[in-house]
């Protein structure tokens, strides 16, 4: 390297001055050690400013504090790297995301709780409408049943329902007119008291209640992910659920799916954790000619870029020779002349 | 990517798949749906004799229970233990709300997983899909962008700011730094030829790299070669500089090389820039293809050159008087540390770290 000091004892000291300043200068640009001249004057030429554009020009930062908060706020957190959104995060509980993983566990929790005897206060069925043993939820199906309804007839009729003790819920309700409010009254007994039992099964099954409440809140945080964000995309989730006449989609919607099927390359090499071709595999149906059809085009797809990384072209990968070339005409300029750029220049 | 092009076969089998009617295709059957192992996953769920035990409480309480006790029903042990009822979770229910209006829906928990994959799947309809699908990949790109650009804030902020030139800067990979008189200088420098070696910048306005770079591009000429023999080279030195090798030959030795330079005229000197390449006008002799304002006649009063306090003009005036407020950074080894080159910066742009300038 050539340094200043020397060089001015080289040449004059003006030009030295100027060629190491403008060495210093021309060294700022990315990558230009590999280029050469003629490639970087036609770049040169070429190139644009903020000219003319105040606000941008003004920033003291790349990304103002104010659009990078903005923003988070807007997005949902994704689960991919760096908070990186990933096609689970959107749809992924059509694949079965989260939930194929932890509804077992709480179902094997349940399960073993039942095998122990620790829910009969809630499902133990002593055979009779006015067994003793009878849990909570069972006097509830023998009361949807009128096993406890005694109707007076009239004209008009009464209704009455008595649970006998030693049952939850136990008691008389009506008589009444309506059948809907003896029913109701009784309802809210029963519910309260099986809310007793549920909290005294979490009390004592502490553990193993933690175990499947954890399970159903993954669970739960998937579907509100996908809702916060399916809404973030445009997609009318609440119409798509609920309604879907009135969600914002076309039906046999050929053309869709002709675009779908080309992307199925490209949605292969997605192999991200919770990316597209995950999401693929999972609602590929494996028995049918289609299905597994699917899941053979994004290998096809994975193969291809194999192929193409050693030079090797499918029949299939075709130039498009229609692409258009023609640049708009109404872009405008965004130069300075050198009498502009003088005019800005401090010294 | 297969857009414009044929599909392949397995593709086309996939395609015809998920068109309207294929499920009724013997041999060829509907593509898509919602994962198998989700249905199975909440069928063992749902086939829990407690679980079906109260689904039938539910839906024998439905058009029975006022909406109050009903809902109460649904959303029992929601907040304690809601996989006993298959309740949806409590804490969730707002946020669930666009598609479980006030925390409950007719199947429970499992029913609203089961129906929410269902619906996105199309409900049968895999054209429907097929737009959830697209909708939500242009929203993850697009999402990621915004992500992924407050994830390279830090690097980006190294090389913002007014010392680098701001937004110019990022936006021109760091050419607004030598000048943004774009247009005239792309001229200047396509007037040039292959003049400057880009890979030898450090060495830039040294007459022993110009030789280099004549050598390496065409040959020397008989004029320079007799130039070379002028400032005292030995055989092996100039033999060295005329196969394209950079050689310090010394100060003295050079500057008796640009002296000769000055002297390369006529002939001689339209042999050098016709090896080079270069067409400028107004080049009277080899020497003034070192001088800035000679090489660059149109955009040199536009160039400018990073500082700690930012970007400064290289030339005073535009007639050509250097500034030489810029000596200091140049030569002054005291002087605050050269934000441009700053090794965050140098390794974004992939430069080796600079030298000292003394």
């Amino acid at each position: 390297m050539t340094t200043y000091n020397r060089l001015k004892k080289i040449i004059p000291a003006d030009q030295a001055l100027a060629n190491q300043a403008l060495s210093r200068s021309l060294r700022q640009v990315k990558d230009i050690f590999d280029t050469d001249l003629p490639a970087v004057a036609e770049a040169v030429g070429e190139l644009e400013s903020n000219r003319d554009l105040d606000l941008i020009n003004a920033l003291t930062t790349p990304i103002p504090a104010v659009v990078t908060a903005f923003v988070g706020n807007v997005l949902a957190t994704g689960t991919g790297p760096g908070n990186t959104l990933t096609t689970n995060d959107v749809i992924g509980i059509a694949a079965g995301a989260t939930v194929t993983t932890e509804i077992p566990v709480a179902t094997s929790v349940i399960q073993e709780l039942a095998n122990i005897g620790a829910l009969d206060g809630l499902t133990a069925n002593g055979g009779t409408a006015s067994s003793s043993t009878n849990g909570v939820y069972t006097v509830m199906s023998f009361c949807l049943g009128n096993a406890y309804t005694i109707v007076t007839p009239g004209p008009p009729d009464t209704f009455t329902i008595t649970i006998p003790s030693p049952l939850p819920g136990q008691g008389t309700y009506g008589p009444d007119l309506s059948f809907g409010n003896v029913i109701d009254a009784a309802f809210g007994n029963l519910i309260a008291a099986a809310n007793i039992v549920i909290a005294n099964i979490a009390t004592t099954y502490s553990s193993e209640t933690a175990q499947a409440n954890e399970t159903t809140n993954a669970c739960a945080e998937q579907l509100v992910l996908n809702v916060t964000n399916c809404i973030a995309a445009g997609i009318d989730i609440g119409n798509v659920v609920n309604d879907p006449a009135n969600a914002n989609l076309v039906a046999n919607s050929v053309s869709t799916v002709l675009g779908l099927t080309g992307q199925l390359h490209d949605i292969g090499l997605d192999i991200t954790a919770g990316g597209a071709a995950q999401f693929f595999e999972n609602i590929a149906n494996t028995t049918t000619l289609s299905g597994q059809a699917v899941i053979a085009s994004m290998r096809e797809g994975r193969n291809i870029a194999v192929l193409n990384a050693v030079g090797i072209v499918l029949d299939t990968q075709l130039v498009d020779v229609n692409a258009n070339t023609t640049v708009a005409n109404n872009l405008g300029t965004a130069q300075y002349t050198v009498a502009e750029a003088r005019a800005n220049i401090i010294i | 990517m297969s857009c414009g092009g044929p599909l392949s076969a397995v593709m086309s089998i996939a395609g015809a798949g998920m068109l309207p009617g294929a499920g009724a295709i013997a041999g060829l059957g509907s593509s898509l749906g919602v994962s198998s192992t989700l249905t199975s996953t909440l069928g063992s769920f749902n086939a829990l004799p407690i679980t079906g035990q109260f689904s039938n409480i539910v839906s024998s309480a439905t058009g029975v229970l006022g909406g109050g006790t009903l809902d109460s029903l649904r959303t029992l042990g929601a907040g304690t233990f809601p996989a006993l009822t298959n309740a949806i979770p409590g804490g969730f229910a707002s946020a669930l709300g666009p598609i479980a209006a006030g925390g409950v829906f007719d199947g429970g928990f499992t029913g609203l997983i089961s129906q929410t994959a269902s619906s996105i799947m199309g409900s049968g309809d895999l054209t429907q899909f097929g737009q959830i699908f697209n909708s939500s990949q242009g929203f993850i790109g697009q999402a990621n962008q915004f992500v992924n650009s407050g994830l390279n804030l830090d690097g980006i902020s190294a090389t913002f700011g007014s010392v680098t030139g701001g937004m110019d800067s990022l936006i021109t990979g760091g050419f607004s730094q030598v000048s943004e008189a774009f247009g005239s200088l792309g001229a200047d420098l396509g007037n040039l030829g292959n003049l400057i070696d880009m890979n030898n910048l450090p060495n830039l306005g040294n007459p022993s790299a110009l030789v280099k770079q004549l050598a390496s591009v065409g040959g020397l000429v008989p004029g320079v070669e007799s130039a070379l023999r002028t400032a005292g080279l030995d055989s092996g030195t100039i033999a060295n500089l005329a196969t394209g090798g950079f050689v310090d030959v010394g100060d003295s030795a050079n500057k008796l090389l640009y002296d000769g330079m000055t002297s390369i005229t006529g002939t001689e000197l339209d042999q050098v820039k016709n090896v080079l390449g270069v067409r400028t006008p107004g080049i009277t002799n080899m020497a003034d293809l070192l001088n800035p304002t000679k090489i660059l006649p149109t955009s040199f009063a536009s160039l400018t050159m990073p500082t700690p306090d930012g970007l400064r003009g290289i030339y005073a005036t535009a007639g050509g008087a250097v500034n030489t407020n810029l000596e200091r950074f140049l030569v002054d080894p005291t002087a605050p540390a050269y934000t441009g080159d700053d090794p965050i910066v140098r390794a974004r742009l992939g430069l080796a770290p600079v030298e000292a300038t003394v």
